[in-house]
Order: structure tokens, then C-alpha cells, then sequence
């Protein structure tokens, strides 16, 4: 590291100090460790800052973003929103010729989802983008694990 | 470490095929040693630029193409050879595997006229759902081209379309599914 | 300018997947042995022409690569080892047919589309401040590797753009590990010389 990386890495050690002593302060942080809402309004900062990378065409880092929402933790019943989120910026990725990295979307936080609802409409988005780039045989893939899963009904 | 062994050491190093204790070792000496990190700053950015043009060749079609006929031109794997030889010297057996033959083809047919009709009913299962999402592409390009329209002729923010099922109606972050309800 | 494409499916395959698709070809499934050659073709056919810097010649050498491959996978014992295996037999192919060839030199062999040779390029900078094109960079690329030794090429090839394992790398050439990280680093340091005097900087 460069001296001034040390710099800035100190100074980002002060901060985090300084944060921490002023915990006790703030009545949020007291409350229980994980609370729906503020994981919600964390989500929606995110989302709006997936669009502004998308619209600067910053497609990776949207993309990185994009995960990030996925990876916080969520109750079950919020599994219909999120899914919907994520065929949402899967097909953004998509429409901007960026089909391949829409896919691998899909692909990582896919493990995410539990209800076989999702699980079902992620598989068959996939299976639409794997179309859309000319891989048939792997799109098919898609639908039969989407078509299994259906079957196989409530055992997520 | 010294500054020979380190500079002999800095490609591994850079490229985290060091062994844990040296590569300790090396970055410790490179935080003290001005000439060390030069000589590590300039590797990094030779590897980038190299890696930044090293535009890759495609591999065309006929390669495979070509291939492709030649290897089916090869002859079939062995240890197909042993069954027939076997049954050409057992009457019984040439009887026996002609009727199981038979019936093996027969289960064939029955199978593959299955695997058509599963595959069939996957494809329109498919082809429901894309038709489904080609329609939606079709109806945002539609309304891309309206709102386009829209802010060409000066119609206010509010015109635009709400892209998320589950924004609220508040006019900021109209496609934000996350923004609360109740806030 | 990207080096690696975005395919899904086709950039990497899980050891397991790989493996499964080895057992399918051997016993004569074709398309299996086309997705093993979707997944390695690429890197191959690269790897091979930075080596003979003629692409109609990568492009034969890479289709008798997986011709012999395919013949001979029934030899192949630990799937595990398919990729360093496959490139000995790439490599076997550089050597066979390229014995007693003369590398390249600078100012004869490399010309870029109107017939200049990349130190031409480099001395019609009469302004050094002026921007390189990105095509023009790759030419320099392209050039500095062929300059390079084939012993110190290949290495480099492998290690700084095919992007394998030093371990790797050794079993291909079929030299010590020792060795192997010596010869990379001292092709770096060619490499890194002559870029420098290309770009003038």
C-alpha cells in the first residue's frame, strides 16, 4: 500500500471508531439487531443507485450492487418482491444488450430464494434471456427445471 | 529478504503464487523499500496493459465444422467388438439377443414417442412464457417511444409511466419497489 | 476493449460438470465433446497463434488439437488433468510443426493492415503526447510476445494471458516448477522493457 492509502485507511479506521462510540446515541441502534424496515429502506437506497449505474451504462457495478440487495437478509413472505426485483433488473440488463450479465444475475442470487414460486419465475426468466441469446438447448434446460420444480409443488 | 530476493520473487508474488510465509515476507519488504515497490508498481502495470490488449481471436464455425467430420469418420470405440463376436459363435444366443433386440426396440419407440410428447409439452411451455415476455418487451418499448415523445414536447415529470407494481404513488422513486408504505 | 467475453456457461465450467462431460464423450457422445470443445477452444486457438502468429495456421493446429483429443481420452485417467493435457498436446503441435522455424523478427514478420511494421507505427508518433488507438496497443502486445524466445513465450503466454497455474504450467511444458517461475519472470521483464521502448514513455 501506498502511504497514501495508509492515510485514508486510518482515516476510515477513525471514523468507524468515532461511529461506535456514538452508538449509544442513536435509539434505532438500540433496538433489535435486524429490523424489516430499515432493511427495506436500505434496499431502496440501493435500488436507486443500481438505476443511476445502469443509466450511466456502469453495467458491472450495477450489477455488483444489484447483489447486494439479494444478499441482506430477508423474511420469506418479502420473496415475491424480490423476485420481481430481480427479473426487473435482469431484464434492464437485457434491453441494454447486456443479456449475458442479466443471466449471471439470475444465476447468483438465485440460491437466495426459497418459495418455489420464485425459484419457478427466476428459472423461467432465464430461460427467456438464455433464448434471446440463441442458446436454445440451455433455455429448454430452463423451463424443464422450472417445469420440475412446479411439479414437484410445495417442497421448496 | 533482500532486495535480489525480492525482485526475483516479484512476478510470483504478483501473481499469488507465492508460498504464504514469502509472500508475508516480500510484501513486508515492499512497504519499506521505495525501489522494491517501484519495480512491483511497474510489473502491475505492464500485466494490465497486457492484459487490456490481448484482444483474444474468435474461433470460427469451420473449425469445428471440420472436426466434427472427422472424428465421425473415426471408428467406434472399442469394446463393441466383443459382444458381436460372442454372440456370432452362440446359435441360441443369436436367437435369444435377436427377440431381446426386438424388444428393446419396440421399448425404444414407446420411450422416444414419450420423450416427443414430454418434449413437446416442455416447448409450449416454453414458448407460453416467452411469447408472454416478448409481448411485455414490445409494450415498454411502445411506451419508451411514448414517454420519449412526452418529454420531447415538454410534458411534466408526472407523465411517466410507473416501471415497478409495487412503488407507492409518491412522486419520488417511482420505481423503487422498497419505498416503504408505511414511513 | 475486452480481453474475456461474458458467456455464461461457457467461460468456466465446475470441475464436476467438466468431468461428467469427459465420461459422456469417451463413450462417443459428440455433443458432450462439443461443449468440452466450446469451453477450451477459445483458449487454445489463442494460446497457439501467439505461438506461430499466423491464424490460418492457429486455426488448423487448434482442429488437429481436438481431433487427437478426442482419438486419444480414453488415455486420459484423472479428468482433473484435462486442461493442462490438452494444452501438452497443443503445445506438441506448436513444436512438431514449427521445429525448425525462425522466430519472427521485428521489422520483417509483423505488419499491421497498410503494411507497417509496429516500430514504424511507434516512430510516426511524432507527438508523443498524442494518444495511442487501441488497435495499435494490441499490435505492440502482439509484436513484444513475438519477439519473445519461444521458451520465455509460452510461459508468458500461458501464465499472463491464458491465465493458468504455475503448477500448470509446468506439467504443460514439462519443466520444474522452479524453472517455470524463473523463465515467467524474466519474460516479464522482457515484455516490460519493450513495451516501454515502444510506447516511448
Amino acid at each position: 500500500m501506498r502511504s497514501g492509502d495508509m492515510r485514508s485507511f486510518r482515516l476510515a479506521i477513525a471514523g468507524a471508531v468515532l461511529g461506535v462510540t456514538l452508538f449509544p446515541t442513536m435509539p434505532l441502534l438500540r433496538a433489535q439487531a435486524w429490523d424489516l424496515n430499515k432493511t427495506r429502506s436500505v434496499a431502496e437506497s440501493q435500488h436507486e443507485i443500481v438505476m443511476i449505474l445502469i443509466r450511466k451504462k456502469e453495467f458491472d457495478k450495477a450489477a455488483e450492487e444489484a447483489n447486494k440487495i439479494f444478499q441482506m437478509k430477508w423474511p420469506e413472505d418479502q420473496e415475491p418482491i424480490l423476485s420481481k426485483e430481480l427479473i426487473w433488473f435482469a431484464g434492464q440488463f437485457h434491453r441494454n444488450r447486456q443479456s449475458a450479465l442479466a443471466v449471471r444475475l439470475l444465476e447468483t442470487n438465485l440460491s437466495m430464494f426459497k418459495t418455489v414460486k420464485s425459484k419457478v419465475a427466476i428459472w423461467k426468466e432465464k430461460g427467456y434471456l438464455l433464448e434471446a441469446m440463441g442458446q436454445h438447448d440451455k433455455a429448454l434446460d430452463c423451463f424443464r427445471e422450472a417445469q420440475r420444480l412446479e411439479k414437484a409443488g410445495g417442497h421448496p | 529478504m533482500d532486495c535480489r530476493q525480492c525482485s526475483d520473487d516479484l512476478t510470483a508474488y504478483m501473481d499469488g503464487e507465492l508460498a504464504e510465509s514469502a509472500a508475508q515476507q516480500l510484501k513486508q519488504h515492499l512497504e519499506h523499500c521505495e525501489l522494491c515497490r517501484a519495480e512491483y508498481e511497474e510489473l502491475r502495470d505492464t500485466a494490465t496493459f497486457v492484459s487490456e490488449h490481448a484482444a483474444d481471436l474468435e474461433p470460427v464455425p469451420e473449425i469445428w465444422n471440420n472436426l466434427r467430420s472427422r472424428i465421425a469418420e473415426l471408428p467406434a470405440p472399442a469394446g463393441s467388438f466383443g459382444v458381436f463376436r460372442f454372440l456370432a459363435m452362440n446359435r441360441w444366443a443369436g436367437m435369444l439377443s435377436t427377440v431381446a433386440a426386438t424388444a428393446v426396440l419396440a421399448l425404444g419407440l414407446w420411450g422416444y414417442e414419450r420423450y416427443e410428447q414430454s418434449r413437446s409439452e416442455l416447448e409450449s411451455y416454453m414458448s407460453e412464457y416467452i411469447q408472454m415476455r416478448a409481448a411485455q418487451e414490445h409494450q415498454y418499448e411502445l411506451r419508451m417511444i411514448q414517454e420519449r415523445d412526452n418529454a420531447m414536447q415538454g410534458a411534466p415529470e408526472a407523465e411517466r409511466a410507473i416501471d415497478n407494481p409495487f412503488a407507492d404513488t409518491r412522486p419520488v422513486a417511482l420505481t423503487n419497489p422498497f419505498h416503504a408504505e408505511a414511513r | 476493449m475486452t480481453k474475456k467475453s461474458l458467456n455464461p456457461g461457457v467461460d468456466t465450467a465446475s470441475p464436476a460438470l467438466l468431468a461428467r462431460l469427459i465420461e459422456q464423450a469417451k463413450k462417443g457422445d459428440i455433443e458432450a465433446y462439443q461443449s468440452i470443445y466450446d469451453l477450451f477452444s477459445r483458449k487454445v486457438l489463442n494460446f497457439i497463434y501467439r505461438m506461430v502468429a499466423s491464424i490460418e495456421e492457429a486455426e488448423d493446429l487448434t482442429q488437429e488439437t481436438f481431433v487427437t483429443v478426442y482419438q486419444k481420452l480414453e488415455s486420459l485417467k484423472d479428468d482433473a488433468k484435462f486442461e493442462p493435457w490438452l494444452f501438452r498436446i497443443a503445445r506438441n503441435y506448436v513444436y512438431q510443426k514449427y521445429r525448425r522455424r525462425v522466430p519472427p523478427t521485428v521489422s520483417v514478420d509483423f505488419l499491421d493492415e497498410e503494411g507497417r511494421t509496429a516500430s514504424e507505427l511507434a516512430d510516426e508518433r511524432k507527438d508523443p503526447q498524442e494518444e495511442f488507438q487501441a488497435e495499435e496497443l494490441d499490435d505492440v502486445v502482439r509484436e513484444v510476445v513475438l519477439e519473445l524466445p519461444e521458451k520465455y513465450r509460452e510461459v508468458f503466454v500461458l501464465s499472463a494471458i491464458q491465465d493458468l497455474s504455475y503448477q500448470e504450467i509446468a506439467e504443460i511444458v514439462g519443466r520444474s516448477l522452479a524453472s517455470v517461475k524463473t523463465d515467467i519472470h524474466r519474460a516479464r521483464l522482457q515484455v516490460r522493457k519493450r513495451v516501454k521502448e515502444y510506447l516511448k514513455v
